[in-house]
Formats: C-alpha cells, sequence, structure tokens
C-alpha cells in the first residue's frame, strides 16, 4: 500500500483532509480528539488497511508554556505491513480522551501507563488505575515540570542536590513498620467482602520464585480453579524514560542493557540502530561492525533463551535443565565477556560503532561453541521439550489464540507460537538480516492446541538453533569477506557530537521476547532526546495473562507465566 | 591433631574451625559452645530467594553449576520463615520498600543481609534521576556486608558470603 492510498482511507473516515507530520518516522498523522476514536475503528476494519495491531502508545509534554500533551499511537497493519502513527494533541490538565481499549486490548495498559506518568484522563476505560508507581505516591513523573515529593511513607526521597537524608538502620533500632502502609501503596482489587462463599484471594508475589522477578498476581480462586488474574506491576521501575530525558544519547546505553538484563545485546541493537537512523548513519557503517553486532546480538539471544527455558523447567519442577542450561550460559557469557569486559550489561555497542573489535581467535572459539552445542540441543530436547511429563503440564494449557494475540499487542516467541510467522528480523530485514538465510519457526500445535505453553516454549528450542545458523553465517563473513584488517577502526564513525536533527522516530527490533522499540523525539538543539518511550515486548506480553488464565488450574497459572517468558526490568522499566 | 597443625591460627579456615584441641585418637574434642554454635550456623547459611533485579541472574548463576553455591552449604529457601540471609539482589524501589521490610521482619533471628550490588548499595546507576529508586536498602533494614559491582559477578558475591562467615565466627549467640 503506498501513502497516497492510505491517506485517502484516512481522510475518509476524518472526514476532512488530515495533516501529515514533517520529520517523523514512520508517517505521521495529525487528527483531533473528537476523530480519534472513530478514525481508529475505521481504519481498524477497513479491508485496504487493516490496522489490526496497536503497538504502542506514547505521550510527550509540550512544558508548561505550551500548556499541551500529544499523545502518540503507534499502528501497525501486519497483513499489509504497513506501520503508521496517529498524534493527538490535547490540553496539559483536565483533559480527557477517549480510550481505545473497546477495539484494541493492548490500549488498556498503554492507557494506564500514560496516566500514571502523565495524568492524563481516558474516558470509559475499563479500569483506569496507576500501574507502574504506587497508588499513593503525588504527581505524575514525567510531566516536564514534575517536582518530587519530600516524603514517601516514613522515608525521605533523596534527589542529587539532597543526598543521604536517611540514615542507615542499624540492627538495635527499632522498625516502626506498619502493615496498613503496605496495603495502601498497591491496594487489592478484590474485596474481601464482595467475595462468594466458594471464593477466596489468593496473593502471589512480589517475592515468590515463579514470577520471574517482582510480579505479583492477585488470582480469584474458586477451590483450585482461577476466575480471574489480576497483575500487579511496578516494583522495578526504574525510571528509565526519566533518565533518557536528562542524558545525553550515547550515555543512555548502560540503562538500556539493564532493560532486558538478560539480553542486553539485543537492546543495544535496537536503540543504537534507532539513533543512528536519526543521524543519517543508516546503512553507512562497515559490514564489518554490522556482522559482529548480528553475531553478539544472536549469541545473546541464545543465552535469553537458555534463562527461559531453564527456569520455565523450574517452574514446573524439572531441575537438571536449569543446571544445564546454566553451564552452557556461562560459555556464552565467558565469550562476551572476553569481548566487551562485563558478563552481563555490555555497553558494547556504540552509536556508529563498536567499543572495540573482536579479539583475536575469538570466531575460532564460537566455531568451537557451535560445533559444542548442537548435539546439546538434541539432549535438552530430550530432557525437556519432549519429556512427557512437560508435555503433559504444558500441552493444551494458556491457549492463546492468534487473533487475540494480535489484537493483544503480543510479539514474539508468543506471537509466534500462536501460529504468525512475523519476525522483525524478516519483516524490516534491519541490520544484515536481510543478506542472512535463516527460517523463522512458528507454533505448529504438535503435542496440542495451537497456541498453547507447548507451542510457545518449542519456538524458543527452534530460535536457538536459528540462531546458531545465523552465528556460522556471521563468522564465516568475518573470516572471510570482512575479515579483520590492521586499518579497521570500529569507532571511526562514532560521532564526537550526537545531535540528531529535529524529528520523531520510531524504531522496532526483534529482541528474544519480541518487538522492542524506540521512540524518540529529537529537537535539534540539544544532545539530550526530549522523550525516548521504550516499547517494551515483556509488557504487552504480560498484559495477556488474565485473559489466558481464565478457567485454569492454580499450578497451570504458574506454568503460563513461566511460558510467557517476561522479565520484569522490562515490563516496568 | 597437634598444635603444628599446617592451618595457624590466624588463617580463615582455622577460625571457622570451632575446635582448639583434640586429645589423641579418643575422639573428644574441647571447644566454646559459641564456637560450635557459630561454626554449625555459618556452614549452613539458607538464603532466602529475593531476586528483584540483574544481579538476581548472577545470584542464580551462584547458585548453580558453574559457581555451585551449595558447597558452602546454601541452599535457597523460597520463604522467609526458613531463611538465615536475605540477599537482596537488585534495585529496590519505594514501592517495593515495605515489602522488603515485611520479610526481613518474618525472617527467624539471628538474620543477616548481603546487600548484592550497587543499587542495593546506594541507588548505583539511577542515584541521580531515580525519583522512584530508594538509595540503598540499609535505609529500611540493617545490612551486613555489601558487594559492590552492577551487577558482582558471581566471585565477588561468593566472597561477600565468606566475608559474612567470618562475621558470624566472632559472634557470641550465649551471652556475652
Amino acid at each position: 500500500m503506498t501513502t497516497d492510498q492510505f491517506l485517502s482511507v484516512a481522510n475518509h473516515y476524518a472526514g476532512h483532509p488530515l495533516t501529515v507530520k514533517n520529520h517523523a518516522h514512520p508517517l505521521t498523522l495529525e487528527i483531533t480528539p473528537e476523530n480519534l476514536f472513530a478514525l481508529t475503528e475505521g481504519l481498524m476494519k477497513d479491508p485496504e488497511v487493516y490496522a489490526d495491531q496497536l503497538i504502542s502508545v506514547s505521550a510527550v509534554d509540550l512544558g508548561p508554556v505550551a500548556g499541551e500533551m500529544e499523545v502518540i499511537y503507534h499502528f501497525n497493519s501486519i497483513t499489509k505491513g504497513f506501520p503508521f502513527v496517529l498524534s493527538v494533541k490535547v490540553p496539559r490538565d483536565g483533559a480527557e480522551l477517549p480510550s481505545l481499549a473497546p477495539l484494541f486490548q493492548s490500549a488498556n495498559w498503554y492507557e494506564r501507563e500514560i496516566f500514571d506518568l502523565f495524568g492524563l484522563g481516558f474516558d470509559k476505560h475499563p479500569d483506569l488505575r496507576r500501574i507502574l508507581m504506587p497508588s499513593d505516591w503525588i504527581g505524575h513523573p514525567l510531566r516536564k515540570d514534575y517536582q518530587v515529593q519530600e516524603r514517601y511513607h516514613d522515608l525521605k526521597v533523596e534527589s542529587e542536590s539532597n543526598p543521604n537524608l536517611n540514615p542507615p538502620v542499624s540492627k538495635e533500632s527499632s522498625f516502626s513498620f506498619d502493615p496498613d502502609k503496605l496495603f495502601k501503596s498497591e491496594p487489592a482489587v478484590f474485596d474481601p467482602a464482595g467475595l462468594r462463599v466458594e471464593e477466596m484471594v489468593i496473593n502471589l508475589g512480589p517475592q515468590h520464585p515463579s514470577t520471574h522477578g517482582v510480579l505479583r498476581l492477585e488470582v480469584l480462586m474458586d477451590g483450585e480453579v482461577v476466575r480471574q488474574v489480576v497483575p500487579h506491576i511496578g516494583y522495578l521501575h526504574r525510571c528509565f524514560e526519566k533518565h533518557a530525558e536528562n542524558l545525553p544519547y550515547n550515555q543512555i546505553i548502560p540503562f538500556v542493557d539493564r532493560l532486558d538484563y538478560v539480553a542486553s545485546m539485543n537492546g543495544e541493537h535496537a536503540y543504537v540502530l534507532g539513533v543512528e537512523k536519526m543521524l543519517g548513519l543508516e546503512g553507512a557503517l562497515p559490514k564489518r561492525i554490522e556482522y559482529i553486532r548480528v553475531l553478539v546480538a544472536e549469541m545473546n539471544r541464545i543465552a535469553s533463551h537458555f534463562i527461559a527455558l531453564g527456569t520455565y523447567g523450574l517452574d514446573l519442577g524439572a531441575f537438571t535443565p536449569m543446571f544445564w542450561l546454566m553451564q552452557d550460559r556461562e560459555h556464552i557469557l565467558r565469550m562476551l565477556e572476553w569481548l566487551s569486559g562485563s558478563r552481563m550489561l555490555y555497553n558494547y555497542m556504540w552509536i556508529g560503532g563498536l567499543y572495540y573489535d573482536l579479539p583475536i581467535g575469538f570466531e575460532d572459539r564460537v566455531s568451537e561453541f557451535i560445533t559444542y552445542l548442537n548435539p546439546k540441543l538434541d539432549e535438552l530436547d530430550t530432557i525437556l521439550t519432549d519429556n512427557s511429563i512437560f508435555v503433559g503440564r504444558t500441552a493444551n494449557v494458556g491457549v492463546l489464540p492468534l487473533a487475540t494475540a494480535i489484537n493483544g499487542g503480543a510479539s514474539g516467541p508468543v506471537l509466534r507460537g500462536s501460529g504468525l510467522r512475523y519476525d522483525l528480523r524478516k519483516v524490516d530485514a534491519y541490520s544484515v538480516y536481510g543478506e542472512l538465510d535463516f527460517n523463522v519457526p512458528v507454533g505448529e500445535g504438535k503435542m496440542g492446541t495451537l497456541g498453547d505453553c507447548w507451542d510457545r516454549t518449542w519456538v524458543r528450542v527452534q530460535e536457538i538453533r536459528e540462531s546458531l545458523r545465523i552465528i556460522e553465517q556471521c563468522i564465516v563473513k568475518l573470516k572471510g569477506d570482512h575479515r579483520r584488517t590492521r586499518e579497521f577502526d570500529p569507532q571511526a564513525l562514532v560521532p564526537g557530537k550526537i545531535r540528531p536533527t529535529q524529528q520523531e522516530m520510531y524504531f522496532r527490533a526483534e529482541a528474544p521476547k519480541g518487538e522492542l522499540g524506540f521512540y524518540f523525539r529529537a529537537d535539534g538543539k540539544t544532545d539530550v532526546p526530549n522523550r525516548c518511550k521504550v516499547r517494551s515486548c515483556s509488557f504487552s506480553n504480560l498484559s495477556l495473562l488474565p485473559e489466558i488464565s481464565r478457567g485454569v488450574l492454580l499450578a497451570d497459572l504458574i506454568a503460563i507465566v513461566g511460558s510467557l517468558d517476561v522479565v520484569m526490568g522490562e515490563v516496568d522499566r | 591433631m597437634g598444635t603444628d597443625h599446617p592451618l595457624s591460627s590466624g588463617d580463615r579456615l582455622w577460625a571457622e574451625k570451632p575446635y582448639k584441641e583434640s586429645f589423641g585418637n579418643a575422639g573428644i574434642v574441647i571447644s566454646k559452645a559459641d564456637d560450635l554454635l557459630n561454626w554449625s550456623r555459618l556452614s549452613s547459611l539458607f538464603p532466602m530467594t529475593f531476586g528483584l533485579a540483574c544481579c538476581a541472574i548472577e545470584f542464580m548463576s551462584t547458585g548453580t553449576t558453574p559457581y555451585d553455591m551449595d558447597r558452602f552449604g546454601m541452599a535457597p529457601r523460597a520463604t522467609p520463615r526458613q531463611a538465615d540471609v536475605m540477599i537482596v539482589a537488585g534495585t529496590v524501589t519505594f514501592k517495593m520498600a515495605d515489602r522488603i521490610r515485611r520479610l526481613y521482619e518474618q525472617m527467624a533471628e539471628p538474620r543477616y543481609v548481603i546487600s548484592m550490588g550497587s543499587c542495593s548499595n546506594c541507588g548505583g546507576p539511577y542515584w541521580q534521576h531515580g525519583y522512584h529508586v530508594l538509595k540503598g536498602v540499609d535505609k529500611i533494614i540493617p545490612v551486613d556486608v555489601y558487594v559492590p559491582g552492577c551487577p558482582p559477578r558471581p566471585e565477588a558475591l561468593i566472597d561477600g558470603i565468606l566475608k559474612l562467615r567470618e562475621k558470624i565466627t566472632g559472634e557470641h549467640i550465649l551471652g556475652s
């Protein structure tokens, strides 16, 4: 579909010609709040556009002087391969936008996030509560004039100008622990007085080994059967977007590492490619740099899937896979440490280059590792994925129908497990993925229904095999066409000052857990982004949990949470 | 074992052993009750599985095969009631702070806390703009050992555990 065709369709539903925003990528239309719902509904159902996915909703505070806020809706049409953006301006205070939750399930959590961090209301939203910050927090942190409150409960909120306000406590000092405050910060959704006799509420987390971090689930049970699940998140909200608004582009990379901390290279890859695209460096980098980036990103993808599979086995009671996979993951970590100097959070990819070239002998070590790992994967199949106990616990459990997955904004193995062959490495063919030969494994419903927990796990195992193929090809290239030379300087193109021109950019890449996107807004005057929003794959995937765990057993709920493979650092940001 | 044993009294391993003297082959060992109790306590420190963020992944590495925490007699427990030491591995946010304090209070005494990583030591990289990050877990619970690093290597965590064992060696649990 061309831009003109799209515009004519959009103008038809809006009732008047719409303005295309300058310096914005992908195509951005400026609309009014009154138009929003009708236009979205039209574009969603229109057979020519068929915008079936709401990828992300971001907001930008334009400041108290302008008195306006901009809300940006990122849509994607999977079938037509056409991403586009709708941008709405509203007054900063007292404004309400129509909620898109009736159309897109994924809008529910995105709008709650905007309500939380920007204080913008949404009309007819089913469940408008704070999502990341505690319920009794004052103010909306991502507003430009935000002043942090002085105290939270009995702790002073320390800041740069006022450090060390709270003295460290000692064993002798008595605690003033007030359980009421605990429940104020995240009140329960289910009222015990309103329950039926046979119902009860079970609280899972935030400290629980099978919630993969600090996820809290409030589960309404009828005996052993789950009636409803309400996830509570935000226990690891580390203010990434605030940091990104205050730091130069190159200094944000370490914070990007800490988003999805088991797949740092993939996060870095998406981030640096996005900034390079803004700087006009896309495709200008030497091929050797691109191949090294893809090589390390795929190695990290394998390490991330190892964690996913290992802890998933642990959730279901299988201890051995965890030990085996952590051992194999250690080989990858040691190679990446050799490369970058760090075991987990690398800061290896720089904007416009790399920290350093591959160490001498690295390619041979990786080749050895591939030879070692291939038979290990067959062992993994025997012990985990084809194990009859594992199949019994995961097949036909947590079935995610494809339509729900797309509508809920799922991506990565969760979406592919439901049977859609959709991988951004193929769709966008960013970096050098277009030159590499690999398959995109999808769930086939081999052991049960299509889209169950087993399918999602199986997709991950197959992705490890495909990643190994990509690594093999990268090694061939790095030893052949793009071999190491004395003159090669991986930092040659690193810009001294990173100052993109005034623009808006959304860049997406395929992280191990799904579509990782960065929305940048640069004003062209500073080397600090005006706004940097992360579209996190775990966040959207986790928002599907209440949908697919209705009516399952409590033990199966654990299986479903594990199969979604969420990393809380990325969910809460 | 005579007094000319190769491990001198200044050695760390010696300090962890409760016996001071033993007599011939009779199997009699003389020791202070405090030392014996300390030795048994420090040899089976059960940590609570308390993963908050990135450091928890390194904690997992420490606990599984590559670094094998089991050799120190440490088996992770999922409940505070059975745990001796809480390893705070990761960023502490305000939303989580009250919960951490509650879990700490649920642990039976004597209880210990290892603060793992820069975030739980002092806020780490989130120190400057992290409006929701508590600048150090020691503001809410007493910390025995701080392990620096972002995240600390498993070896660093193991060193922290050994430091805690040394600390326990000198304690008087039966009163002074």
